[in-house]
């Protein structure tokens, strides 16, 4: 968790101490966790409540939701299962978002990759891991593709929020109608016919359960996403086109282009997550598949304030809290809803900043930084 | 201004948060003894299986019986198979001295989650309820060889999974006789004029042809000249949650002439049961005693499918050291898996020819004398 101005001062000085900069960093870094910490803190207070309701122990509850997110490798390997598509749905939201961009079109980019990753799968020849590999990258580009379109649309002057939720449907219903025609396989539950075993993506092993590497890949493509939008000069006018528009284009830069190329390469890391989901986790698409990984990486996005190491923070945060409330639910029998519940109350202060400026004071109005909504609304 | 907001608002925090320890404190006493007994039972059980294994025929205690199940993403509260299999269990609970728990799956990934975590705390037998989860047993069960599982709705050809399938076409043949009976009687819902009924599908696929094959069997035993519609709601896994299409589909089906409307579509049956109380001509429900819930409405009876039977009687047979791991058991009206609901309310527009042409049609079936098509004729 790095704050982004504090590095850009950074380059421009380059004269201070080691000890100075990491200074700055962990405050950074702190000022960047409070927001979510005391979200969760207020979440978890009234989680209480409605463990009580339940008539349930909190603290027999609260441990299990511990212990079930993060207590054994097993729960370990839950959660990273969980947080692998989430880190890339996540991705798909928060570099639009560092556009100007709203990207709602997550779920249909997801599936639209899904579905592409396991006709590659399906139907290429030649060795288990060459096929893997090209399957990973059709379904990166099918995500572009199905991002590029609201992207083109929205040059032509059609918002960016409309475009992708209509483009949900029509990526979510293609995927259902391939998966049960042209890909249709045998078996109980309709869907594609499972890829051979090679194809499918290796696990992590180690008591992980059915962690796999797309999760290295998911820690990849955020270090990917942090050096294109901060360490690059596309990167940079991206951010200035999202930050100030006019400006922008005052610089000679092109906000069309921008856009487009915010809001595709959103598309394709929806994509990578949902290929690396049917190719690794399930080996399949079935009718119906995972559902809302696509719109859950908006609250990822959010959570982990549309910087690349939040997102990651965020998934494993969303997937330890789904893996723990499997847990509370077998233990206590507190229902699996309650994980729903605490989600939302966090996101909700996370996004609700003038509420804990007024708590925090005006000086929390920093600490907010990156999850303005009405930022990625603009554009 | 600003201080006092802050310290204002943490005292707040504090003061609810002590409320909670508090609270905590005092609870946890009671948790921390009601949880060891949990888990001595566990080893208890698994001791148990472990001496029944040794052992060989020697029957399992019945109150040792540690049943558990998964249902799919419809969850508790669907007022169909998952509820239906959670009030198999609960009879198991109470009449047989079973442990149960229940895990609900918020996505297709808890599947083989939750599956794995009710096999490694010693629960057996384990429902998977759904053919959804058809996938997930057969990834599961093979890890857990000692262990047994039951699927519904879905065959797993594995030695430790039985798979409990019902013959939905005999309950639908019954609906059948009742309808195509009804439809040439005179009421304030049914015209004599037009012999025709209707069929709303939800997903079209095999498990809703048996309905559709069953229904029209039964109703052209009773009535050869009478008119079967038959409609589908759609292709996806939303055709079984679309009341709008229903409604609009069972409209058009009485434009047609059908005064008699059989739903096998979930809850897109909302729709038809709102069309029937709109144009007052008669539905049949599906799954549950439909009328029962929806008092007022024109449902003349509802197609039973008894998935609380077959999870009673599974765990029976579990706590009878007589498991049909490996095997398909099919649940029909011989073994009360299926049948059809009384007629309730309505019960007075019918005449008795045609609760007995319905009994006789039950019993033809349970002796073999009639065999129920599986798939539609045409």
């Amino acid at each position: 968790m790095s704050g982004d101005e504090i590095e850009e001062v950074d380059e421009a000085e380059g004269r201070r101490s080691i000890g100075e900069i990491l200074r700055e960093q962990v405050v950074a870094a702190g000022r960047a966790l409070i927001f979510p910490a005391v979200a969760l803190a207020i979440a978890l207070l009234v989680g209480v409540v409605v463990i009580l309701i339940t008539g349930n122990s909190v603290i027999e509850a609260y441990a299990a939701l511990l212990r079930g997110g993060f207590g054994s490798r097993q729960a370990l390997g839950r959660t990273i299962s969980n947080a692998t598509p989430l880190i890339f749905t996540g991705l798909a939201v928060a570099i639009p978002f560092r556009g100007g961009l709203f990207n709602i079109g997550g779920e249909g980019q997801l599936f639209i990759g899904a579905i592409a990753g396991v006709w590659i799968g399906l139907t290429m020849p030649g060795p288990g891991p060459l096929v893997a590999f090209v399957a990973i990258i059709v379904a990166g580009l099918a995500g572009w593709i199905w991002g590029a379109i609201p992207g083109l649309l929205k040059i032509w002057g059609a918002h960016e929020v409309i475009t992708t939720i209509m483009l949900n449907f029509i990526g979510i219903n293609l995927t259902f109608w391939l998966a049960k025609n042209p890909l249709s396989g045998e078996g109980a539950v309709p869907g594609t016919g499972f890829v051979p075993e090679g194809v499918r993506l290796t696990r992590l092993g180690g008591g992980l359960g059915a962690a796999h590497y797309g999760f290295v890949l998911g820690i990849v493509a955020a270090i990917v996403a942090y050096i294109l939008i901060w360490r690059t000069t596309k990167g940079y006018e991206l951010r200035t086109v999202g930050q100030a528009p006019g400006a922008a284009r005052y610089a000679g830069m092109s906000v069309a282009a921008n856009s487009f190329l915010a809001i595709a390469l959103g598309g394709m890391f929806a994509g990578l997550g949902g290929g690396l989901e049917s190719l690794g986790t399930f080996g399949k698409v079935s009718v119906p598949f995972i559902s809302n990984l696509g719109f859950n990486g908006i609250g990822v996005a959010l959570l982990g304030r549309n910087h690349p190491a939040g997102v990651v923070l965020g998934a494993i945060f969303f997937g330890g809290l789904a893996a723990g409330a499997q847990q509370m639910q077998f233990s206590t029998g507190v229902p699996l809803d309650l994980a729903d519940v605490l989600l939302a109350i966090v996101l909700l202060f996370v996004t609700a900043t003038k509420l804990v400026e007024y708590l925090l004071g005006r000086r929390a109005r920093t600490f907010a930084a990156g999850t303005r909504l009405e930022k990625g609304l603009a554009g | 201004m600003r201080t006092p907001k802050l310290l204002a608002a943490l005292f707040a925090l504090a003061l609810l948060l002590a409320a909670c320890g508090g609270g905590d404190e005092g609870e946890s006493s009671g948790s921390s003894d009601a949880s060891e007994p949990a888990a001595a039972t566990s080893e208890a059980a698994g001791g148990a299986s472990e001496a029944g294994s040794e052992g060989g025929t020697s029957s399992t205690d019945a109150s040792d019986v540690m049943a558990a199940m998964v249902t799919d993403v419809g969850g508790l509260g669907d007022q169909s198979f998952n509820d239906s299999a959670n009030a198999g269990l609960e009879r198991a609970a109470s009449e047989l001295g079973a442990q149960k728990n229940v895990l609900e799956s918020g996505a297709p990934t808890d599947y083989v989650n939750n599956l794995t975590q009710l096999a490694q705390n010693n629960f057996s037998p384990i429902f998977a309820v759904g053919f959804l989860m058809t996938d997930a047993v057969t990834e599961v069960a093979p890890q857990f060889p000692d262990q047994s599982f039951a699927i519904i709705d879905s065959v797993v050809e594995e030695p430790n999974v039985a798979s409990l399938t019902f013959r939905e076409e005999q309950g639908s043949y019954l609906a059948g006789v009742a309808a195509g009976l009804m439809t040439q009687e005179d009421t304030e819902f049914t015209n004599p004029d037009d012999k025709t009924v209707g069929f709303l599908g939800g997903l079209e696929g095999p498990l809703i042809k048996k309905f559709e094959a069953g229904y029209t069997a039964g109703v052209q035993s009773v009535c050869e000249d009478c008119e079967v519609l038959v409609e589908y709601a759609g292709t996806t896994p939303e055709a079984f949650n679309d009341p709008a299409a229903g409604q609009e589909i069972a409209l058009r089906l009485n434009d047609r002439g059908a005064d008699i409307i059989y739903h096998a579509s979930g809850a897109t049956g909302a729709g038809l049961f709102e069309a029937a109380n709109d144009r007052q001509f008669f539905a049949i429900g599906v799954d549950s005693d439909q009328a029962a819930v929806n008092p007022g409405i024109p449902i003349l009876t509802s197609m039973l499918k008894r998935v609380d039977n077959a999870v009673f009687q599974t765990v029976e047979q579990f706590a009878n050291d007589e498991f049909p791991g490996g095997e398909v058991q099919t649940f029909g009206l011989a073994e009360d898996g299926v049948g059809l609901a009384p007629f309730g309310e309505f019960s007075d527009l019918v005449p008795s020819e045609v609760t007995d042409a319905v009994d006789q049609a039950r019993q033809d079936i349970i002796d073999g004398n009639v065999e129920v098509p599986t798939e539609p004729q045409q």
